[in-house]
């Protein structure tokens, strides 16, 4: 019988009743080895045995892009310059979103095997699902910088607003995983309801198309839409500052006007998220 | 640290049990149901449950399936959080609840081991240090960086056994944890337990083995629907939870009237036990996961072992068990009661572990009593026992012998089979048996226990007159260890060599391809029996 070596002692453990928020994240943070773990798993379970893995986070999407760019370029390219460009820059802000938003539904649902069996705080499992959205949406970003001399475009001083933009998208997709993850645990149906509204939304927001030229009512929605000022982020700095027409009032810098949706956008769908999520953490278990 | 390790005030959980209506149709038919009358019930999991734990201390949980015991292991272990009532822990806690929780199916065992690590507390730099000990104790160093969804459940259950007692918690929960490990390993466990013990750290288990809770704890709590019925030294609650369980049922009763599954001997001779739907753990084997692979994940040529499942890869030198994978995989237990492939054939037996004390009556029910036997029996045979499972196996033989003659490596298992069988029970192994007269020497697990199995087999034979029967009970491990601890080909050589000369051997072995070989013999009217 060899003897139990001596072990170190451990920094955390299951714990009763509520804490701060801040104890949350630190909590979240001490477990960081699993939030790895999980979402390195998702990363990759997809991909498990096919010949390109992780390759295929990038090329679905730019394959998609690719074909939509060339059809809807085709009818509707004629009044938008670099068509291309336009809708890439379009289709790579709105894919993070509605990923987050469909993995989002089932990343406590799926987690239950964990919830069930062993203590983890309950926030890891939404917390996981962003970061596999942040690497995807990562990976995507850079493959399409990559391309873009293809398309036309040149590094810019714009770019610089990029980085920015990608914290306040994920901080509005944490929100959004928050929110819809408590909210499946108890109402099921929300997983196939969103892929029906997903595919509203994407057509309600000014991605293939551009709302100047279009106008009337879908105009009107397109500036309800928190979306198309996301978009307005990304498509600035790597759309708009190259292409130009006369009438647009666009420039490669981001507006004041989207700033400010952006930001409110982002903080309060993040703390509705949190709020919901952290009323709820304790209570879905008994749901599942 | 405090005082007091955990400390629980008036508990009370609750439970919805229509929670699970999600769908338009089941909110209806709950509609119609609430109309008539049965309405929406909460069901009370755990009622006012006090408990306070010291360090050091040892607890028994016991009480009827569904009394709420593994409802309260995981209130501590931190999964349900606390509706009503208060829960304070005051040190680190490692809960073995559910085999393999916290496993990630397609990791490996080294991958798993970091993830548990992780899981429990511990950096992943400190779980690397740990990680050769872990694997060397669970036996599991050869299938290091295989994904553990290709493990057996036994060897899940030894790495997550290993790898919850290698955290030197504070406070180990262990539910049943005994219950699905080989006799081999159980033994193991068992001196690890102690081990533990000895470093004051507390403990709370949950079994149905009344005696593994009377050996390893001090205090005792009988839970009887959801609230404490009991409590105090283990002895006594044992005694009084076990005066309110009716007899258990008699071999050969009649199922249906039990309403529990009691094992029957069938006219064809095999045994079929129901598992309980609610454990895991009740596995049954299957005779389809026995296909035997030819080729090593690598591709390369097999070269395989005579009786043993183990084969070694000619290109890789991996070992490969040939005969219980599908796959080039470990082994694959169908766990589907329902599947056609888990019909038992005729002559075949298939025995649950946790039906062991069972089992055993029945499988030397079949031993003694069989007409083909090829060796006649005096009418009561002394009857000697080595290696692991002493206490039933003796309590088992008893009626059948004579005189009754038991060794035990483990000094402290010796005691306890003296006690429950109060046959002779002497610590040592089977040297102790020389010169005792014998006629039958019952061997369980014992020849993976000693360094020379082909010599002890031999001298066993000895310890047996010219009449005498030995019966081998897993000589040939289901153990990734085994090939490389003793030469498998001749102890396989030597076997053959017995069973056609004279007969004299008889095999209990859940190895497939070890039975191909005794089914191949002469033997096709015997009953082939596989304990698993």
């Amino acid at each position: 019988m060899t003897e139990l070596a001596a072990a170190p002692q451990r920094r955390f453990g299951p714990h009763q009743g509520a804490i701060t928020v801040v104890q949350e994240f630190q909590e979240v943070w001490s477990y960081r080895g699993v939030l790895w773990n999980i979402a390195w798993t998702q990363i990759h379970a997809g991909y498990r045995g096919s010949f390109l893995g992780i390759l295929w986070t990038v090329l679905i999407p730019l394959s998609m892009m690719g074909i939509y760019a060339f059809v809807f370029g085709s009818i509707l390219g004629r009044d938008i310059p670099n068509f291309a460009l336009f809708i890439i820059t379009g289709m790579v802000s709105f894919g993070v979103f509605q990923s987050s938003c469909t993995t989002g539904c089932r990343s406590l649902t799926t987690a239950e095997i964990y919830l069930r069996r062993v203590y983890l705080p309950k926030l890891i499992f939404p917390s996981a699902t962003l970061i596999v959205q942040a690497v995807n949406f990562a990976c995507t970003l850079a493959a399409v910088l990559l391309l873009m001399p293809l398309l036309g475009a040149r590094p810019s001083i714009h770019w610089i607003v990029l980085p920015v933009g990608i914290v306040l998208l994920l901080l509005f997709c944490y929100g959004v995983i928050m929110l819809v993850a408590t909210i499946n645990v108890y109402i099921r149906d929300l997983e196939h309801a969103t892929t029906a509204l997903l595919r509203m939304w994407y057509f309600l927001t000014p991605i293939i198309y551009s709302s100047e030229h279009v106008g009337g009512k879908v105009e009107i929605v397109n500036n309800l839409n928190p979306l198309t000022y996301y978009l307005d982020l990304f498509r600035s700095p790597m759309y708009y500052n190259i292409a130009r027409t006369d009438n647009w009032p666009h420039s490669g810098w981001p507006d004041g006007q989207t700033w400010l949706i952006t930001i409110t956008c982002s903080v309060v769908v993040f703390l509705v998220g949190l709020i919901v999520f952290r009323l709820f953490e304790n209570k879905v278990i008994y749901a599942m | 640290m405090s005082d007091v390790l955990l400390d629980i005030t008036g508990l009370t959980l609750e439970f919805d049990i229509y929670g699970r209506d999600k769908s338009l149709g089941q909110r209806l038919a709950s509609l119609l149901r609430r109309s008539s009358g049965t309405g929406n019930r909460r069901f009370k999991a755990l009622d006012d449950v006090n408990l306070t734990v010291r360090p050091g201390e040892r607890i028994a949980i016991m009480g009827h399936n569904g009394a709420g015991k593994t409802t309260l292991l995981r209130v501590i272990a931190g999964i349900y959080q606390v509706q009503t009532g208060r829960v304070t822990l005051g040190g680190s806690i490692a809960p073995l609840i559910e085999l393999g929780a916290g496993f990630n199916q397609s990791l490996s065992a080294k991958q798993n081991i970091i993830l548990n690590g992780a899981m429990f507390g511990y950096t992943r730099k400190q779980m690397i240090e740990k990680t050769g000990d872990i694997l060397e104790f669970a036996g599991l160093t050869e299938f290091a960086d295989v994904p553990i969804k290709n493990y057996s459940t036994g060897m899940r259950r030894r790495l997550a056994f290993t790898i919850a007692t290698d955290m030197r918690p504070d406070l180990l929960i262990i539910d049943e944890i005994f219950a699905g490990g080989d006799l081999q390993f159980v033994g193991r466990a068992r001196a690890r337990m102690m081990d533990l013990m000895g470093k004051a750290n507390a403990l709370i288990m949950v079994s149905h083995q009344l005696e593994l809770l009377t050996q390893f704890c001090d205090r005792g709590i009988w839970l009887d629907h959801a609230r404490i019925r009991e409590e105090g030294p283990v002895g006594e609650v044992v005694a009084a939870y076990r005066a309110s369980v009716p007899q258990a049922p008699v071999l050969g009763d009649d199922e249906e009237q039990n309403g529990e599954a009691a094992p029957a001997l069938r006219q064809d001779k095999s045994i079929v036990v129901q598992a309980d739907p609610d454990d895991p753990l009740a596995i049954r084997l299957a005779p389809d996961c026995w296909e035997r692979v030819q080729r090593c994940h690598c591709k390369g040529r097999l070269i395989p072992g005579l009786l043993t499942p183990w084969s070694v890869c000619r290109r890789c030198r991996t070992w490969v068990n040939t005969n219980r994978a599908k796959d080039w995989v470990i082994g694959r237990i169908a766990q589907d009661e329902n599947h056609p492939a888990c019909v038992t054939p005729p002559g075949f037996a298939r025995l649950d572990v946790e039906e062991r004390k069972l089992d055993m009556h029945s499988l030397i029910d079949a031993m003694f009593h069989d007409a083909h036997a090829l060796t006649p029996l005096p009418d009561r045979p002394s009857v000697a026992h080595v290696g692991c499972g002493a206490g039933e196996l003796l309590e088992a033989l008893q009626p059948h012998a004579g005189e009754l003659l038991g060794t035990e490596l483990d000094p402290v298992l010796a005691a306890t089979a003296h006690a429950r069988s109060g046959a002779n029970v002497m610590h040592g192994g089977h040297e102790q048996l020389h010169g005792a007269g014998l006629d039958v020497i019952f061997c369980v697990d014992y020849l993976g226990a000693v360094h020379d199995p082909v010599g002890t087999l031999t001298s066993l034979k000895k310890s047996l007159r010219d009449a005498g029967r030995l019966i081998l009970v897993e000589p040939i491990f289901d153990d990734p260890q085994a090939p490389l601890r003793y030469p498998a080909q001749r102890l396989s050589k030597l076997l053959y060599t017995y069973i056609f000369s004279r007969g004299a051997i008889q095999t209990l072995s859940h190895v497939a391809g070890f039975i191909d070989v005794l089914e191949a013999g002469t033997w096709n009217d015997w009953p082939i029996l596989i304990l698993k």
